[in-house]
């Protein structure tokens, strides 16, 4: 089934001339009052676009007062690059707006698609990876580029299942968008280690394949072992497999962003920065000890789910209860 | 099969993976692991923990059973089409308001609640007035008795109106506290109540409206004069009042509150 690709002769221009942000953490709005109260030794931020896009009110603002301490960098869950419904020329513009506002260094989502025939799933849904598929979403990839007049950047998501129609394997269709599309790469490392096991293949040949001057920032993240297949839940510290990854890919590309990415059970903003420690120390090769933040997690209630989690959950500084 | 059938076939599967729709997106994929049935465990679940997040007292007003019923068969009526989850359950109380139980109160306050959770919603983090300048109630000091007549009024754009048969805001104000979420027979019991939400600062602010006042205020925010508001008013409904007095003192109050931006006249 799935074949490898001439890929085109790769830039040789690091990041594509991107900014190298140093280490940053995903903001997620119980951290609002930690963020403004005490700060963080995060480097960058990375918010979810969608939360913000639509907001008229102290989100927004809030996020603003952020950016002007820090670069923000704007992380999509909804463009749906892949699908076969028209762009959403609305969200779009919206999309604009915001990140002039908050001056993001470059916007990223995922190669997915979230929907269709006008339907959201709110979830990343896998790409047949087929040469239909690639030419739509290199054409859709030019035109958001052409449109936002700024870099567009692809995740990996994590992967459950593959189609039967699939023609390529996964590093050479994301490849070839990169290059195709001229648009850069955000490589989900824990993502590439929940896929790989999934499917049964090889994550470090899955990093290796990639053109590594287009990989223009790094994710790293937990997930959990349900013993079938790994679950990408962005609920626990980030594996040693994971460090292992970034740390060879840094070897080869010395200079990336890297955002900690971290949604459910969720820990406080002061925990998360020691966490972000643990991944800066793995990433100048230290030894790392075991993240205090491993514990025993408890899925009652329910099955985990997948991340990343695009709703803003209200839970601001400023409650948002009416007044009595 | 090109692009497009494939992706309408694999998004029927995920949203129904036990049915046909099931079957025919399963014969399109392969996995080691669940495969189809993960993506439509995280398709309910995620949907459905959102709306909790975004109705928190209707859903422990209802219990989760009830709760996670209703928004089901809202989602399986209205599936997401919007980029944004908080926007999820903005035809909720439509679809309530249709399928609900007829002469239930409890089915009515239920409604009532996600009306009023989705106006809080819309209120926080919609268009505010946080950078303009307000009417000021001296404002209207100026004003001959004619001209006020023909004034009108430019109400703030967060300014939300609400009308309910049961006392949802105060029951809603209970359960936020960590009061019972079950409705007392007091909160069941039909008996009006009429709210503002503006928001100021960010907040939103709740105000409770004689219910004399309301058609009043309701006029003035559907753009009609002065005049013609005030022509609303059902003095023999409220004996009770020295209506001259209450009417200044509402227009003073509401301008005080941030209700409006303007005034003009025509």
């Amino acid at each position: 089934m799935s074949g490898s690709r001439a890929v085109a002769p790769a830039v040789t221009t690091p990041r594509l001339g991107l900014p190298n942000l140093g280490f940053g953490l995903g903001l997620r709005s119980p951290h609002f009052p930690a963020w403004l109260r005490d700060g963080s030794r995060s480097d960058w931020i990375e918010a979810i676009s969608e939360n913000f896009m639509d907001s008229r009110g102290r989100p927004r603002r809030l996020l603003r007062e952020l950016a002007e301490q820090r670069p923000v960098v704007l992380h999509g869950v909804a463009l749906s690059i892949g699908s076969t419904d028209p762009l959403d020329l609305a969200y779009l513009a919206a999309l604009d707006d915001l990140a002039r506002e908050v001056d993001a260094p470059y916007v990223s989502d995922h190669l997915c698609w979230t929907g269709v025939g006008g339907e959201v799933s709110h979830d990343l849904l896998p790409i047949p990876r087929t040469e239909e598929a690639l030419r739509h979403v290199v054409g859709r990839v030019g035109e958001v580029q052409d449109r936002l007049q700024r870099r567009l950047v692809l995740e990996n998501p994590s992967r459950y299942l593959d189609f039967k129609a699939s023609t390529l394997d996964e590093p050479s269709f994301l490849a070839a968008v990169a290059e195709e599309a001229d648009c850069g790469i955000l490589l989900d490392l824990n993502n590439v280690v929940v896929t790989c096991r999934n499917e049964g293949s090889d994550p470090q040949a899955f990093v290796a394949a990639l053109p590594v001057e287009r990989i223009v920032q790094v994710h790293v993240a937990g997930h959990v072992d349900l013993g079938t297949h790994l679950l990408d839940t962005h609920d626990a510290p980030v594996p040693d497999q994971v460090l292992g990854l970034l740390r060879e890919l840094l070897e080869r590309a010395p200079e990336l962003p890297v955002l900690l990415e971290w949604d459910a059970q969720l820990p406080t903003l002061a925990e998360l920065d020691d966490e972000l420690d643990r991944v800066r120390a793995a990433a100048r090769g230290e030894t790392v000890a075991a993240s205090p933040l491993e514990r025993s997690r408890s899925h009652e209630g329910g099955a985990p789910v997948p991340q990343p989690w695009p709703v803003m959950t209200p839970h601001w500084d400023a409650p948002r209860e009416p007044d009595a | 099969m090109n692009l497009a059938e494939l992706q309408a076939t694999f998004l029927r599967g995920v949203r129904d993976p036990g049915g046909e729709a099931g079957h025919a997106a399963e014969a399109l994929v392969v996995s080691s692991g669940p495969g189809l049935v993960t993506y439509s465990g995280a398709y309910w679940t995620r949907l459905l923990e959102a709306a909790r997040e975004l109705f928190p007292v209707t859903r422990a007003t209802a219990g989760d059973e009830v709760f996670d019923a209703l928004v089901s068969d809202y989602l399986q009526a209205h599936p997401p089409a919007g980029t944004n989850l908080t926007h999820l359950g903005a035809d909720l109380a439509e679809h309530l308001g249709r399928t609900r139980p007829r002469n239930e109160d409890w089915a009515e306050l239920l409604e009532e609640l996600v009306v009023f959770e989705q106006a809080v919603l819309e209120v926080f983090d919609g268009p505010g007035e946080e950078e303009r300048s307000l009417l000021a109630p001296e404002a209207l000091a100026r004003f001959t008795p004619e001209s006020w007549l023909a004034a009108v009024l430019v109400p703030v754009p967060s300014l939300r109106l609400l009308r309910f048969r049961h006392r949802v805001s105060e029951h809603w104000l209970r359960v936020r506290a960590g009061g019972e979420a079950t409705p007392t027979e007091e909160h069941l019991a039909p008996s009006e109540e009429y709210l503002t939400l503006t928001r100021q600062d960010y907040r939103v602010r709740r105000q409770v409206l004689p219910a004399a006042s309301w058609p009043v205020l309701s006029a003035l925010v559907d753009g009609r004069s002065v005049g013609d508001a005030l022509s609303e008013l059902r003095f023999d409904d409220h004996p009770e009042l020295d209506l001259e007095t209450a009417v200044g003192e509402w227009f003073r109050s509401w301008c005080a509150a941030g209700f409006f931006l303007d005034v003009s006249e025509t």
